[in-house]
C-alpha cells in the first residue's frame, strides 16, 4: 500500500496545527477575570483591582436554593487589588500574586475610579485597546466612591457580582436611566470633534440594596467635569435618541394633586444644526410615544383629557431634555455631539468654529420640539370611582 | 521548448487566483493605511483605487495578449532584446520574492499580535512557507481548485461579518464627505493601488489559462470584487468606531469582526474568521512562491521548476524574518510600497508593451 500521499497530508496538518502549541491555555490554569477597577492613588500610580472567578465557589452557591444566611458574593469571586505606575504594570503584580494566568477575554466591566475620572481617564484607554485579551463590548461605569467597595460588593441575585453590575445596567438602560457605554462608545466620544463623553455613575448603597446606576458623569475631554442626575440623565437620553422604556409619572391637568403614570413605548430625536447669518441654532426633535398604565385621578377618559395628557407629557420630557442642556452647558461639555452635528451639516463653517467651540457651546441656541402621542390605556378605561355615601 | 507547467486553468480560476493574491493581505493591513489619510472617505478611496486596479488589469491584459503562450519572463527578451529584457525579468523575479517575504512577515506579524502571542515567529513563518512549498509543489491546477474552495469561505465569512456588524454601526458618521477635498482621497486611494499592482500576475497566469478571451472579464470581476468587499469593510470600520479611531487600529477588520455580537450570544466570530483567512493568506503566499519559482525556471530557461522550491523556501523564510526588525518598520516599509511597486509592477509591463507596439513584435497565438 502506498502511504506516501497520507503521510504527505498528515505532515501538512501537523504543520497547521502545532504552531499553536505555544499559545495554550488550560481552563484550570487561568483565573477568570469578570471585572477590573482602576484608580489612581494619591501620588502618580494607577491603582488597579480585579474581581476573579472562584471556580470551586460558584456552582455551589447557585444550587442552594434560597441562600438563607450564605452570602454568595464575596465567596464566588476574589477581589485582589495593587498599584503600579502604569496600568499593566499593576496588572502584572497582580498576576504574581495569583496562583492561575489572569484571562481578560471575559471581562464584563471595567469601573473607573472617582480621582482617575477627575484626573483624567484617556491614559487608562491605551491598555484597553492595545492588550490584546481586551474586548471593545465592555461596559464602563464610574464609581461613586470607592472602586474596592463597589467590586467587593454583594449581589442580590447572581452569583458573580460583576454579572450583576453589568444586568442592573443594562436593566437601567432599558428604563432610559442611563446609558449604556462600552469601551467602543467611550473612545468614539473621546476621539470625535465636537463631542463630549458621558458615563453611568454606580454606587452602592448603605442600605444595601444593591447596585445603584441611575445617573451619569459628564466629562470635559477625558476628565469628570459634573454629574448628570437621574431626570437629567434621562433628558440626555431624550435628545440622543436612546429613550427605551421607563416611565413618566405627571401630574394630571386639572387635578394637580394626583399623578398619571405613563409608560414610554418608543422614542426617537433628530438633532439639526441651522447656521444663519452666522448664528448657529440647534434644533431637536423629540418623538416618543407611550401609553397610560396608572392614574390616580378621577377623571374620565377621553381623546381630550389624552391630548391634555400628551400635551402635559410633551412639557414634562422638553423640561427634562432642557435640564441636560443646562447642566452641560454649565460644564461647557458638548455631550449630545451638537458640534459633531454642526460637522457634519456645516464641514467648511466646522474648521473656524472648533477652535472656539469651548465657548460657543455654552451659549448655543437650542430648540427642542416634542411630539408626543399616547397610544393606549391598558385593560380598564376609566379609573375607579369609590362609592361614597 | 520545454513546457515547465502542463496545466490548464479555466478564466473564472484565474479571476478566483487575482482575487486570492490580492484580497488577504489587503483586508488586513489596508485598513490603518487608508483610513489614516482618507478620513470617513476611506471607502470612496478604496473604490478610487479599484478604478487604478481595473485600468492596471486592462493594460496587463493587453500585454499579455499579444504574446498569449508565454510569460513575461519569456517574451521581456524578445521584445526588449536580450540583455535589456533579461535586466526586467530579474526586477520582476526579484520583486515577487521580496512581496512574498513582505506577505509573509505580514502573515508573522498579525499572528503573534493578534492570535498566537507565544509562539515565536519564526515557527510560524517556516511552517508557513513549509506548507506553501508543498503546494507549490503540486502544481498551478491544484492551487487553482484550493483558490476556489477557500474563496468560497473567505468571500462568505466576509459577507456574513459585513452582516452582522451592522448592529453596531452608524452610518451617519461617514458624513461629511470630502471634507478636505480629493486630495486625501486620491492620498488615501495609493496604497490600495500599490495592491492592485500585484495584478502584475496576470502577465504570468496566462498562457496557462484555457479560454483567453474570457480572462479578461473574469479577472476584472475578480478585482472588482475586492474592490467592493473592501470598501464595504470601510464603511463598517468607520461607521462603527468613527474615523479618528477607525485611522488609530492595527488591524480594523479584525477589530470590527471582534466586535460582532448577536444579541450576546454568537460573539467571538474572529476565530473562525482567522481560520478562514490564514487558509487565504497560506495561498497568497502559495501563489507568490509558485510564481517567482515559475519565473526563475524560465528566466533561467529550465526544464523543470520542482528542484527551486526549496532554495526559493529558504531565502523566502530568511528574507522575511530579516527583513524587518519590528512591527513599526514593517508598517512604514507598507507606507511606502506604492511608490516602487506602482513603478516597477505597472509602469515596466507598460514600457514593455508600448515598446512591443511600437516594434509590432508580437507572439504565436494558440
Amino acid at each position: 500500500m502506498n502511504l506516501k500521499p497520507i503521510m504527505g497530508v498528515l505532515i501538512v496538518l501537523m504543520l497547521f496545527l502545532v504552531g499553536g502549541c505555544w499559545d495554550r491555555k488550560e481552563i484550570d490554569d487561568v483565573a477568570i477575570m469578570v471585572a477590573i477597577g482602576v484608580d489612581k492613588d494619591t501620588g502618580k500610580k494607577f491603582k488597579v483591582f480585579t474581581q476573579v472567578i472562584r471556580p470551586g465557589k460558584v456552582g455551589q452557591a447557585g444550587s442552594e436554593g434560597s441562600r438563607g444566611k450564605k452570602e454568595s458574593g464575596p465567596e464566588s469571586v476574589w477581589v485582589a487589588g495593587t498599584t503600579g505606575v502604569t496600568l499593566s504594570d499593576a496588572y502584572r503584580r497582580l498576576s504574581v500574586q495569583s496562583s492561575r494566568f489572569f484571562f481578560a477575554a471575559d471581562n464584563q466591566v471595567i469601573i473607573f475610579g472617582p480621582t482617575l475620572a477627575a484626573e483624567g481617564i484617556a491614559p487608562t484607554m491605551d491598555f484597553f485597546t492595545r492588550e490584546y485579551q481586551q474586548r471593545r463590548r465592555v461596559l464602563i461605569l464610574i464609581a461613586q466612591d470607592e472602586v474596592k467597595d463597589i467590586l467587593k460588593g454583594n449581589p442580590n441575585q447572581e452569583n458573580i457580582p460583576a454579572l450583576e453590575i453589568r444586568e442592573v445596567a443594562m436593566r437601567a438602560y432599558d428604563f432610559s436611566r442611563v446609558d449604556l457605554v462600552k469601551i467602543n462608545d467611550l473612545l468614539y466620544m473621546l476621539s470625535t470633534e465636537g463631542r463630549d463623553p458621558v458615563v453611568p455613575i454606580i454606587e452602592l448603597r448603605k442600605d444595601q440594596q444593591g447596585f445603584f446606576i441611575q445617573s451619569m458623569g459628564i466629562f470635559k475631554g477625558d476628565r469628570m467635569a459634573g454629574k448628570l442626575t437621574q431626570a437629567e440623565s434621562r433628558g440626555y437620553l431624550w435628545i440622543t435618541g436612546k429613550a427605551q422604556r421607563g416611565s413618566l409619572a405627571i401630574k394630571t391637568p386639572g387635578d394637580e394633586r394626583n399623578f398619571v403614570t405613563l409608560s414610554i413605548t418608543r422614542a426617537k430625536s433628530k438633532i439639526e444644526p441651522l447656521i444663519k447669518e452666522g448664528e448657529i441654532f440647534i434644533n431637536i426633535t423629540i418623538d416618543e410615544e407611550a401609553e397610560l398604565v396608572e392614574d390616580l385621578s378621577a377623571n374620565k377618559l377621553s381623546p381630550q383629557r389624552f391630548k391634555l395628557l400628551e400635551q402635559r407629557q410633551a412639557l414634562v420630557i422638553k423640561n427634562e431634555a432642557l435640564a441636560a442642556i443646562r447642566k452641560a452647558q454649565k460644564v461647557k461639555a458638548d455631550i449630545f455631539g451638537f458640534g459633531e452635528a454642526v460637522h457634519r451639516s456645516y464641514p467648511k463653517e466646522w474648521r473656524k468654529l472648533k477652535e472656539n467651540w469651548n465657548d460657543i457651546f455654552p451659549n448655543l441656541k437650542v430648540n427642542i420640539k416634542v411630539i408626543t402621542k399616547l397610544r393606549r390605556s391598558g385593560l380598564t378605561y376609566d379609573p375607579l370611582k369609590v362609592n361614597k355615601y | 521548448m520545454t513546457v515547465i507547467e502542463g496545466g490548464k486553468i479555466s478564466a473564472k480560476q484565474a479571476g478566483v487566483l487575482l482575487f486570492i493574491t490580492i484580497i488577504p493581505t489587503a483586508a488586513v493591513f489596508l485598513p490603518s493605511l487608508v483610513v489614516l489619510e482618507a478620513r470617513q472617505d476611506a471607502w470612496l478611496a478604496m473604490l478610487l483605487a479599484t478604478l487604478g486596479g481595473l485600468i492596471f488589469i486592462t493594460l496587463f491584459n493587453q500585454l499579455a495578449k499579444r504574446f498569449p503562450q508565454e510569460t513575461i519572463f519569456q517574451y521581456a527578451t524578445k521584445i526588449l532584446g536580450k540583455p535589456l529584457g533579461k535586466v526586467f525579468g530579474l526586477i520582476f523575479i526579484f520583486m515577487l520574492v521580496q512581496t512574498n517575504a513582505i506577505i509573509i512577515r505580514e502573515f508573522g506579524e498579525f499572528m503573534n499580535t493578534a492570535v498566537l502571542t507565544q509562539t515565536p515567529l519564526i515557527v510560524l513563518i517556516v511552517t508557513i512557507v513549509g506548507m506553501a512549498a508543498y503546494t507549490v509543489g503540486k502544481g498551478l491546477e491544484v492551487i487553482a481548485r484550493m483558490a476556489g474552495i477557500i474563496m468560497f469561505f473567505m468571500v462568505g465569512l466576509a459577507l456574513l461579518a459585513l452582516l452582522l456588524v451592522f448592529n453596531e454601526a452608524h452610518l451617519v458618521r461617514l458624513l461629511p464627505v470630502f471634507e478636505y477635498g480629493l486630495k486625501p482621497v486620491i492620498r488615501g486611494a495609493l496604497g490600495p493601488m500599490a495592491w492592485f499592482s500585484e495584478g502584475f500576475v496576470l502577465t504570468i497566469i496566462y498562457p496557462y489559462v484555457a479560454n483567453q478571451k474570457r480572462l479578461f472579464n473574469s479577472s476584472l470581476t475578480g478585482i472588482g470584487s475586492i474592490g467592493v468587499l473592501l470598501a464595504l469593510g470601510f464603511m463598517a470600520m468607520v461607521s462603527v468606531f468613527g474615523a479618528p479611531e477607525a485611522g488609530r487600529l492595527m488591524f480594523g477588520n479584525f477589530s470590527l469582526v471582534r466586535i460582532i455580537s448577536v444579541q450576546g450570544f454568537l460573539e467571538r466570530l474572529e476565530t473562525i474568521v482567522i481560520m478562514a483567512w490564514v487558509a487565504g493568506i497560506y495561498l497568497k503566499i502559495s501563489l507568490f512562491y509558485y510564481w517567482a519559482v515559475l519565473g526563475t525556471a524560465q528566466y533561467f530557461g529550465l526544464g523543470y521548476y520542482r528542484p527551486l522550491i526549496l532554495p526559493m523556501g529558504v531565502i523566502l523564510a530568511t528574507l522575511s524574518v530579516t527583513m524587518f526588525a519590528n512591527i513599526t518598520e514593517l508598517i512604514e516599509h507598507l507606507t511606502f510600497l506604492p511608490y516602487y511597486f506602482i513603478p516597477l509592477y505597472v509602469v515596466l509591463p507598460l514600457l514593455i508593451l508600448v515598446i512591443s507596439l511600437l516594434s509590432g513584435k508580437k507572439g504565436a497565438d494558440l
